[in-house]
């Protein structure tokens, strides 16, 4: 079909390389200036000039004959896998290898370790796993990922070895076909990824799991975010508004937040033994989380030291905040879905431990009762659901947008005494303790399903660590990974 | 000299890579390393639609992923568009980013030629 695209001026460079990306390289586009448009697209009157002015370069692109230039593939020559680099001095060579990697875009802007051979020899010497494992590629441009490339970045982002085993299973759920990576890493809005780490390995290499978790000057959880971050850059070529178009940027720009399960303070299951995963086993999990308020981005609940926030409180907040989502509209691919039943959230929620504490011992919660009690309170009676929700919901059901084994659940909340549920799912409200003692408990919130993936919440096992006991193996080794 | 010569000595102890330290001047230190880019496999080459030649009597179908005041820019181009045109037809379509499939088998059957617009 002869097609013309239409952008702004702002994302031409992005369009470009998405049609690249996806074989279209030669697409006509047509990129109305950004000033323009932005501005004057408030009304009719003020767009009709516009238009105007970009309508013969849309006919000429609709009507003139593809050209034998534009049928031409002009592939690109791969880069070189080593490079060299001099100085008159180690200093001086030390500022040119940092100067060219950032003017490749190949780094993010703060000083990098050279990742030099040895270096990455070094760094591959955290893992069993072969440096040219291909583990997938990363979304937006779809760079393989391998686990030489994985080290290489690890190397550069200042990560030590016994930190590669978490940072590969970090890229394992990144290259994994389900999780959408695309919508955060590309989004004009600010989503941005969270990275929790479950299990043993977390204290055998040095994470902070308590006070200031997500604070600087813990290594491990540095590096590792870091890390994570170079991996978008150069696995996935990211560039901010190349095809990264967050207008005003991402909280994770140098480093995503990355902590770990507070597991000593914790008095529920850990979070890998309900997701599935043994409690011997070290697992990561990473979540789209909406930066600088999209998506209800990050909410801090409780008193911390200075005021008395009874537990009590902090859950109903929290309960308050999953029912403030009625009333989002998704455009799928049957036309939008409206109201309540539509564009829902998932919430990754850290506990500090003393509400956990309280939580479990005073209210009596385990992780599953709480899990079934915030279900619960935030599905909404069908007597107090508007008409429109509820065509909605009959809408979501008939799309295939609620899932089948859900069907019934939603179904029956469409009945006189029923309720619909207001998370697709009852896990969706995923919760880890960390912190320390006193501590604010924090709910981190994106859309359930991604924009062009699935998910935008998974969790992958570590192994094949050789510096710690942690790591060496997995109990799902051999199977299909959870997500 | 000797100075030099310790110069070189924690230089490749701090930093293997480093394959050359001559006796200054410019240039003198060489370092190798590695290229962080994941390789992008190609992906299969798609040239252009064969355009439609002229417009006469055909239908244009105007694709808009709805964000906001996008629709004002489409009315001005399609009014422009029965203004110059008047044997051809549009049809205007919403959804999102990406049609999928079972759309733009319907958008095919349907127009001859398509403005696809995302507004970002």
């Amino acid at each position: 079909m002869p097609t013309v695209y239409f952008t702004t001026s702002q994302f031409n460079e992005n369009a470009h390389l998405s049609a690249e990306d996806n074989g279209v390289p030669n697409m006509r586009i047509v990129a109305v200036a950004a000033d323009l448009y932005y501005r004057e697209r408030i009304s009719k009157e003020r767009a009709a000039p516009v238009a105007k002015e970009y309508f013969e370069e849309a006919i000429a692109k609709l009507t003139k004959p593809v050209t034998a230039e534009e049928k031409n593939p002009n592939r690109k020559t791969e880069s070189r896998g080593t490079i060299k680099i001099t100085g008159e001095s180690l200093e001086a060579a030390l500022e040119n290898v940092n100067d060219q990697f950032l003017s490749s875009q190949w780094t993010d802007g703060l000083p990098i370790v050279a990742p030099t051979p040895e270096r990455v020899k070094w760094m591959l010497s955290g893992t069993t796993r072969s440096p040219e494992e291909e583990i997938g590629p990363v979304s937006p441009r779809n760079g393989m990922a391998t686990v030489e490339k994985v080290a290489i970045n690890a190397v550069m982002a200042g990560a030590k070895p016994e930190y590669l085993p978490v940072i590969l299973a970090i890229v394992d759920a990144l290259a994994d076909p389900v999780f959408d990576e695309l919508h955060f890493a590309t989004s004009t809005g600010s989503f941005n990824l969270v990275i929790g780490v479950s299990g043993p390995i977390a204290d055998e290499i040095g994470m902070n799991s308590g006070l200031g978790l997500f604070s600087f000057g813990n290594r491990a959880n540095s590096t590792i975010g870091r890390a994570a971050r170079m991996a978008m850059i150069n696995l996935g070529h990211t560039w901010p508004a190349a095809n990264d178009m967050a207008l005003v940027g991402r909280p994770g720009a140098h480093a995503f937040p990355t902590f770990a399960e507070n597991q000593a303070q914790s008095p529920w299951t850990s979070y890998r033994v309900s997701e599935g995963y043994a409690e011997s086993d070290s697992i990561v999990t990473i979540s789209v989380t909406g930066g600088y308020g999209q998506m209800g981005g990050t909410k801090i609940y409780g008193g911390g030291a200075v005021a008395l926030v009874p537990p009590e409180n902090v859950l109903q907040s929290i309960i308050d905040d999953i029912k403030s989502g009625r009333g989002g509209v998704r455009e799928t691919p049957n036309g939008p879905i409206s109201g309540f039943g539509s564009s829902h959230r998932k919430f990754f929620i850290i506990f500090n431990p003393e509400v956990a504490q309280e939580l479990n011992s005073r209210l009596g919660y385990t992780r599953e009762s709480l899990q079934a009690y915030i279900d619960d309170q935030t599905s909404v009676a069908f007597e107090n659901l508007h008409p429109a929700e509820i065509a909605s919901v009959q809408r979501a059901i008939k799309s295939g947008y609620i899932p089948a084994d859900r069907v019934e659940a939603f179904e029956a909340g469409l009945k006189p005494g029923g309720k619909v549920p207001g998370l697709l799912r009852p896990t969706d409200a995923h919760f880890m303790v960390a912190g320390g003692i006193p501590g604010y408990t924090i709910t981190m919130s994106s859309y359930r399903n991604g924009i062009y993936k699935p998910e935008s919440h998974i969790s992958k096992p570590i192994s094949g660590a050789t510096l710690t006991q942690a790591g060496r193996t997995s109990s799902q080794d051999g199977l299909a990974a959870k997500h | 000299m000797k100075k030099l010569i310790q110069g070189m000595a924690v230089g490749v102890l701090l930093l293997p890579g480093l394959l050359a330290f001559a006796a200054g001047g410019k240039d003198s230190v060489t370092l190798e390393v590695l290229n962080p880019r994941g390789i992008i496999p190609p992906p299969p080459f798609n040239a252009p639609s064969e355009r439609v030649g002229d417009l006469d009597g055909k239908t244009v179908g105007i694709y808009w992923i709805g964000k906001a005041g996008g629709d004002n820019f489409w009315d001005g181009i399609e009014a422009l568009m029965h203004e110059r045109y008047p044997n051809t037809k549009t049809k205007r379509y919403q959804g999102p980013f990406d049609l999928g499939d079972e759309r733009a088998a319907q958008i095919v059957k349907e127009v001859d030629t398509v403005l696809y617009g995302v507004g970002d």
